[in-house]
């Protein structure tokens, strides 16, 4: 009821806010005149009446504010007024909001686009059907360092006892050579158990998934399509379900196709986007089926209330007891890891956009103290204005209100711009991000990213107009009004813009530091000696299939075709293939030695194993220590020789001669001839530069020929001019078999070094960012104290003061400044960059030497920033100055 | 200082104000004369309070206002009870004399 009439009579006065304006004033002043009639009707001579009534009355605007204030609902139309007066006052100062709003605008544009990568990267869930419950199970042992896989007879066993899980599927990757419906391509596959799709919850939008009977070793041709393969060579033809197609040399059922937007590029254990998929068909006889034969990836959905903690116990217990069972069939030390599905794909990224996201947050709160300081300097500009509304009554709650709004103002209007900057920021860091990091396409500017930029903006309002709100709240009148108060400044103000700057500086130097300590790590990686030359060389990935490939010389055959033309290419100074790619893929296989026969098999130590041709040491530069390289009469029906890399040699032959040694890699067994080592080479950084080598040994290609093959062809000069001519010599020696992946092999590095060349360069950027307002703020402080300071300049000169001496002066104040800010960014950084620590790399998160460098720099410019006003202050005319008012 | 004593005096205000016009119409001189007569000069309200409790008063239903002459044919502004305020005065009438009797005993007991 109470609140019915309230709101009745405030939405009166709004409607009639100006004749309800009016009819105050009229109220008053008709008060003041019975007031004065009252006094002359006491006797008074009329204009000393008029006097005692205006002191009764006590300031006509004073009281028509005093009533505005017990107005109901006055709030909002006080809201209103304050709003229409800080949007003129910033229209008459179009420098001011420009500057203001452009570095809010920076700030907030900086931290939405931040805040959109991991909104979509880390915060939204996992497009699967309740992704919390999706696991990714690896068996795991002392020896990998990034359990990946498990063995299909180890996951029979822990699927019959486990009682975790609503369901477990196995997966592999599977290309496949395509014809039908265009040009031979490579089609990225999966071999999938056949609950897969129903253990990660997507549906088919076409057909069904596997059958249980369909994934099986004597049956299981059939296949389902991705959205993209189905409407690309297939052209969305609905009646695609039960034909038949060629997948390198076997026919496919099409039984299915998903749906659109499946993220079938997030599938634990897709290298690529696969785009068709096919049953796993193992069985527990199959060769590859063995325990110990890790090469499969295996999801799970738990079943609802189970951790991933508990299921990960469980899955332990159950494997204790299987490797009681088959003890020879495990190394020691032999385990599982459960790992949440989002763990697996975002976990990596999550240090480094965290870190990025905090970046961000400082080079917002920056340019908070930087529009705080600009609303700061304006207001000792305005505090005549302020006073004269003071004296016409506006409260001191009223006055703070205002300052508070017009911060606001610029927030919201510096919040717009940032969004816009943050819409095109974004596209631009998605561009420029790395493929590694996960689920960048399902970034966009979604409520939540929204939510987070009028956040921000309100925050930052608030932040920056807190202190000038404070202030404008402790006007003192008598001060403000007297002409001399523009000179007399109060030891308070001074102590709020300086903390700014402090602040500032030492937000800007922790953010320099930061980005100093990714510079050096990138630095140290690069210095890195990963064992071969990376420059100026192009590799190219070979698929060969087909029945005329069926052996091996056909195969040897076709490669010898490529080179003899790749040869002859001027600029082609030497070509090889190897079956794995340094930074690429890995073969790691079982080391044994004919003269140390273990007891347990699978205690053996691992080697990476690569077969490749004679060439691959020489145009990778990989060196040779001892012995001999391989040549071209080590070939099928000769001696099978190996090559085994330095450290191999170190921790397997200590003390003895490597040479001559015979040795086997995979299994261990009589059937299969020993390899004799005739060489020793360099070590190799197979999985990252910041990975030491872990054992190589090199087999012969002709002498044993793997699955795959990658061309390395080192160049004379940049190797992208060469893509189309290896293209070309591979085409001209078979032009029905795919090859693919034609890159040089410093785009390896890259992509190995991309995540921190990614966190770098927006640290870096931020960092630079946070230097220039700073510098700014900095500068605007000085130049302010110049300013204030300009009389006694002038006085100071005349009694005989130098320039250079008023110079220093007013260095030194910057330079306390500068000093103190750097100080507590030192005290703060070394806090802060143990959060860095994952992703540097031979550098301690607390290296003296970028704290050192970011100082100086951080120094240099802020004292650069001191200079330009100071000096202004050093040329300073003493009779101008000392008319300056 | 003087906000404080507002502030202290507010719900007294209220009161003294509903009872000034408990009587018929008054203008705001009229009213604070009346009070100053009715308290014998212990409560002198000055317009800055008076004027804004009007207003605030006239919001909450208690008070209705009208432009009139004074008795020298001068235009003022009239405010009078509503049966809302004059049904405020009841309980504020109440409120007041249980706080005061309660003052007073506390006052007597010690």
């Amino acid at each position: 009821m109470k609140l019915l009439t309230r709101l009745r009579s405030f939405f009166r006065r709004l409607a009639h806010r100006r004749s309800a304006d009016l009819d105050l004033d009229a109220e008053v002043r008709a008060h003041l005149d019975l007031l004065t009639e009252e006094k002359l009707r006491e006797g008074m001579p009329a204009p000393e009446a008029r006097r005692a009534a205006r002191i009764e009355l006590g300031g006509l605007e004073q009281v028509k504010e005093e009533v505005r204030d017990a107005r109901s609902g006055l709030w909002l139309e006080q809201f209103a007024q304050d709003v229409r007066f800080g949007a003129r006052m910033l229209r008459r100062n179009p420098g001011f909001a420009a500057a203001a709003v452009v570095t809010l605008a920076l700030g907030i544009g900086a931290n939405t686009a931040i805040f959109s990568v991991v909104n979509a990267v880390l915060l939204r869930q996992l497009p699967f059907h309740e992704p919390g419950r999706l696991v990714t199970i690896a068996e795991t042992d002392p020896d990998t360092l990034q359990p990946l896989t498990v063995d299909f007879t180890t996951t029979h066993d822990l699927r019959e006892s486990s009682k975790s899980f609503q369901s477990l599927s196995l997966s592999r990757g599977g290309n496949g050579a395509m014809m039908e419906g265009g040009e031979p391509e490579l089609i990225n596959g999966l071999r999938v158990g056949y609950d897969f799709f129903g253990t990660l919850g997507v549906k088919m939008a076409l057909g069904r998934t596997f059958l249980p009977d369909e994934d099986r070793p004597d049956n299981r041709h059939f296949a389902i399509l991705s959205h993209e393969l189905w409407v690309r060579r297939f052209g969305a033809d609905p009646r695609v379900l039960g034909r038949v197609i060629h997948l390198t040399d076997s026919a496919f059922t099409i039984v299915g196709v998903l749906p659109p937007g499946v993220p079938v590029q997030l599938i634990p254990g897709a290298e690529n986007r696969p785009e068709i998929f096919m049953p796993l068909g193992y069985g527990l006889n199959e060769p590859s089926a063995c325990r110990g034969c890790q090469h499969l990836r295996l999801i799970g959905r738990l079943k609802p209330g189970v951790s991933v903690a508990a299921a990960g116990a469980e899955l332990n217990t159950i494997m204790k007891g299987i490797v009681r069972e088959h003890p020879t069939s495990y190394a020691n030390g032999v385990g599982v890891r459960v790992t949440s599905l989002r763990e697996r794909l975002v976990g990596r990224v999550d240090t480094a956009l965290w870190v990025l996201l905090g970046a961000a947050g400082f080079v917002l709160l920056i340019a908070c103290s930087n529009v705080a300081n600009l609303i700061l300097a304006r207001s000792s500009g305005r505090s005549r204005e302020m006073a004269v509304r003071a004296a016409l009554g506006a409260g001191r709650r009223r006055l703070g209100t205002q300052m508070l709004t017009e911060s606001l103002i610029l927030a919201l209007v510096g919040g717009a711009a940032g969004v816009a900057l943050a819409a095109a920021g974004t596209r631009l860091l998605v561009a420029m991000a790395p493929a590694e990091i996960p689920r960048l396409d399902e970034i966009r500017m979604d409520f939540a990213v929204l939510l987070f930029a009028v956040i921000a903006s309100m925050l930052t309002g608030l932040l920056s107009g807190i202190a000038p709100a404070l202030r404008a709240s402790r006007v003192d009148l008598n001060d403000s009004l007297k002409e001399a108060a523009k000179s007399t400044e109060g030891a308070s103000r001074h102590g709020v813009r300086n903390t700014l700057v402090t602040v500032q500086i030492a937000l800007a130097f922790v953010l320099a530091v930061g980005a100093g300590l990714m510079g050096k790590t990138i630095l140290r990686l690069l210095e890195v000696n990963p064992g071969y030359d990376p420059h100026n060389v192009l590799t190219l990935m070979t698929y060969v299939y087909g029945k005329q490939y069926q052996q091996p010389e056909a195969e040897l055959a076709y490669y010898a075709r490529a080179f003899a033309r790749l040869r002859a290419t001027p600029g082609v100074e030497s070509v090889a293939m190897v079956s794995t790619l340094p930074l690429g893929n890995f073969d790691r296989r079982g080391f044994h030695r004919q003269d140390r026969p273990l007891a347990n098999q699978s205690d053996a130590p691992d080697a990476d194993a690569y077969s490749v041709s004679p060439d691959y040491f020489r145009v990778m530069k990989i060196p040779l220590i001892r012995g001999r390289l391989f040549d071209d009469h080590d070939v099928a029906g000769t001696e099978p020789v190996a090559l085994i890399s330095e450290s191999c040699a170190r921790s397997q032959f200590s003390g003895e001669d490597a040479i001559g040694k015979h040795i086997q890699l995979g299994g261990r067994d009589d059937k299969k001839s020993w390899l004799t080592i005739v060489g020793i080479v360099g070590d190799v950084r197979q999985y990252a530069l910041d990975r030491p080598s872990q054992m190589e040994a090199y087999v012969a290609q002709a002498q044993d020929l793997n699955f795959t093959y990658a061309m390395v062809a080192r160049t004379s000069s940049n190797p992208r001019g060469f893509e189309q001519v290896v293209r070309d010599a591979f085409f001209q020696a078979d032009k029905t078999l795919p090859v693919f992946q034609v890159k040089p092999l410093e785009d390896y590095v890259a992509s190995t070094l991309a995540e921190r060349t990614f966190t770098l360069a927006l640290l870096a950027l931020f960092g630079l960012l946070a230097l220039v307002l700073a510098s700014v703020g900095i500068y605007g402080v000085v130049s302010y104290l110049v300013n204030q300071r300009t009389r006694e300049v002038g006085i100071r000169m005349a009694l005989g003061a130098a320039g250079g001496e008023v110079l220093s002066m007013m260095l030194r104040q910057g330079l306390s400044l500068i000093a103190l800010g750097l100080a507590a960014g030192f005290a703060a950084s070394l806090l802060l960059t143990r959060l860095l620590a994952t992703l540097l790399f031979e550098v301690r998160p607390t290296d003296l030497a970028t704290a050192a460098a970011a100082a100086l720099l951080l120094a240099a410019v802020a004292l650069l920033a001191c200079y330009v006003p100071a000096r202004r202050a050093a040329r300073l005319d003493p009779l101008v100055a000392l008319r300056y008012e | 200082m003087a906000d404080k004593q507002t502030e202290l005096l507010q719900g007294t205000l209220d009161m003294l104000i509903l009872k000034a016009l408990g009587l018929g119409p008054l203008h705001g001189l009229g009213i604070s004369r009346r009070i100053e007569q009715v308290t014998r000069g212990t409560f002198q309200v000055k317009p800055g309070s008076l004027f804004p409790a009007l207003h605030r008063m006239e919001d909450e239903g208690w008070l209705s206002s009208h432009w009139g002459e004074s008795e020298n044919n001068r235009r003022a502004k009239y405010y009078q009870l509503t049966r809302a305020g004059r049904r405020q005065l009841e309980t504020e009438a109440e409120r007041w004399s249980r706080i005061s009797l309660a003052i007073e005993r506390a006052l007597e007991a010690s």
